[in-house]
């Protein structure tokens, strides 16, 4: 324990320096698993730590998907949902923003990535709420909130680290987010809802469209629902495993922009340039998890913990409200990647210690790391939405993302009291 | 910071990232682009004809490692490793270059140890003379490969204190 507390105590220092995250838990990770073990053994596990994990076949479905998503930011796919929900509901009271969550759940059906929802679906729903007055806040934190689906509604690249973190059926967890992430918009439009019959001033109606209208902007939608489908039908059906699919959804992206002729030479290797880029930065954070883990396991943390939380003998539920409780406070200081990579070694084994559903649980990671990014100061949405539209201070975006955190709370508690909502889907997989 | 973020603001690049995106970017986007194609002709090949592609399942692997090690070099030169950075903006601003020097040292070593330990990996493939099971392909190339990535790694990170134009700045201050 005092291994494993010295560690985390040194891992901050580090980070205070400022030493990339990735960097700074590999450093801790080698030189405690060398002084616990001893270092022949924590130099050949490095080695090994990089070389199994660059060549696993089961990582390769995330760049797939992450180029899938970001053929799909640039197939103008996105500007057709959000005119179709704009049609729908946009002329509400708090339409637009509504119109904005919509899309974001439509577009989270073929990305897996939160950040890149939320920077695609700043382009296209803030100039419109803008131009019908609606107050930053709003505008800023239902994009934000939104946004956060993209790892909830699968594909997800939260859950394909989870899933091989913890030898847990990728297929079965995307399964598992569909319920979960059509409660989520559910939630979060009621969030929108609340926000704005409080205050009816930040988000004005508009003028209803007429079914014609409706009928033509939801034809538009199609292209999204061929990906979907072919994606997740094909997992869901077992006709291609997940990284089959990720790879069939990025070449069936990519012909959507061929086909609509908005992809250039240029852009089509800036899109798989950024694609590799942020693959290996996952890669980074990935191979120092790894060592850190290592370490941490070596010091006995999670066979302490087990064991004092089973020596405890409260109800299992308690256990788990307090890991919720645990990410939520966790969640606001670290970026979500590290934060499951560093959690799930350490919680796993204490849920399935409970008898706990392994896909639940791995659920219920991904919304609180949904949280996590809305919850400042380290929120990775809320740094997107800065970093876009840098005139709206990020205060006036935390204060719009209060109800929108309150509706994910809302989802957490629904998750733990009706576990069906995960497991459903995936108990009718063969 | 996870994943990029597409901002609208032009990209300021510098000289050797230019050069580095020039070269082994092309190179990583052919082979991301090749792993997506792989991927399709195994599955259609799979259904369509009764006929997957042979070794569809290594030449991905393969294509994962050249990938993240072809890029690692340019995310470094371009700054993008994630810091969690809450501290560094309290600090008072006369004291980040040091901050900044004493991440960037500790970085090397990190680096340079990747570097040192993948070789070994690699002089240990030599001795067992290891290849994948399917092509027979030698693994240590591979490690030599990633070893070298890492070195690359490490000389931009040596050299980034030439391209810091604002000392005040504390890196990628997000």
């Amino acid at each position: 324990m005092i291994a494993a507390g010295s560690g985390f105590i040194a891992l901050f220092l580090l980070l205070a320096v400022g030493v990339p995250l990735g960097f700074a838990m590999a450093l801790v990770g080698f030189v405690g698993f060398g002084l616990l073990v001893n270092f022949e053994a924590a130099s050949y596990s490095v080695g090994q730590i990089v070389f199994d994990n660059v060549m696993n076949y089961g990582f390769s479905v995330l760049p797939l998907f992450i180029l899938m998503g970001n053929f799909v930011a640039r197939s103008r796919l996105a500007e057709e949902l959000f005119a179709a929900a704009d049609a729908f509901v946009g002329h509400r009271r708090g339409g637009l923003a509504m119109a904005t969550i919509l899309a974001c759940g439509g577009f989270s059906s073929v990305c897996g990535s939160s950040v890149a929802t939320a920077a695609t679906m700043v382009k296209i729903g803030l100039p419109p709420m803008r131009r019908r007055g609606y107050a930053d806040s709003l505008a800023t934190a239902a994009i934000a909130a939104g946004g956060t689906l993209g790892i909830l509604i699968p594909p997800s690249t939260v859950m394909v680290i989870f899933g091989i973190l913890t030898g847990t059926d990728i297929g079965k967890l995307f399964a598992a987010g569909i319920v979960p992430g059509a409660i989520a918009v559910l939630c979060l439009l009621a969030a929108v809802g609340v926000a704005t019959a409080m205050k009816p001033e930040i988000g004005p109606g508009g003028v209803k469209q007429g079914w014609a209208q409706r009928l033509q902007a939801l034809k538009q939608i199609w292209g999204i629902l061929v990906l979907f489908v072919l994606v997740m039908g094909g997992i869901y059906f077992g006709i291609f495993t997940a990284t089959e699919a990720a790879g069939i959804g990025a070449a069936g992206a990519f012909g959507f922009v061929i086909l609509r002729r908005l992809l250039g030479w240029r852009d089509l290797r800036r899109t798989l340039i950024e694609t590799a880029r942020t693959t290996a930065l996952m890669f980074v954070i990935l191979f120092g998890a790894l060592i850190f883990s290592n370490f941490i396991e070596a010091a006995g943390l999670p066979t302490a913990l087990s064991r004092w939380i089973t020596n405890l003998d409260v109800a299992p539920l308690i256990v788990i409200l307090a890991i919720i409780a645990i990410y939520l406070v966790l969640g606001c200081a670290l970026e979500s990647i590290s934060m499951v990579l560093l959690t799930v070694p350490i919680f796993f084994p204490i849920a399935m210690g409970l008898k706990f559903d392994p896909l639940w649980f791995g659920i219920l990671v991904v919304v609180v790391t949904e949280i996590s990014m809305i919850t400042p100061p380290v929120g990775l949405n809320i740094f997107v939405i800065n970093a876009m539209a840098p005139e709206v201070p990020a205060g006036v975006v935390i204060r719009g993302l209060v109800p929108f955190i309150a509706a994910e709370v809302v989802l957490v508690l629904l998750l733990v009291f009706v576990p069906q909502m995960a497991t459903f889907l995936p108990s009718l997989m063969q | 910071m996870a994943e990029e973020i597409q901002t609208n603001t032009a990209e300021k690049r510098t000289k050797p990232v230019v050069w580095l995106e020039a070269t082994l970017g092309l190179a990583a986007a052919i082979v991301l682009f090749s792993m997506m194609t792989v991927t399709l002709v195994d599955v259609v090949g799979r259904y369509a004809f009764n006929a997957p592609l042979p070794s569809g399942y290594e030449l991905i692997q393969l294509g994962m490692a050249l990938l993240v090690f072809l890029v690692l070099p340019i995310l470094t030169a371009r700054d993008e490793q994630v810091r969690i950075d809450i501290f560094q903006r309290l600090l008072p601003p006369w004291l980040r270059p040091y901050f900044r020097l004493a991440s960037l040292a500790l970085s090397l070593i990190v680096i340079l140890g990747f570097a040192w330990l993948l070789w070994r990996r690699g002089a240990s493939f030599v001795v067992s003379g290891e290849t994948t099971s399917n092509l027979s392909m030698p693994l240590a190339p591979l490690a030599f490969f990633i070893a070298a990535s890492w070195v690359a790694t490490a000389i931009i990170v040596a050299v980034q204190p030439l391209y810091w134009h604002n000392p005040g700045d504390s890196g990628n201050a997000r």
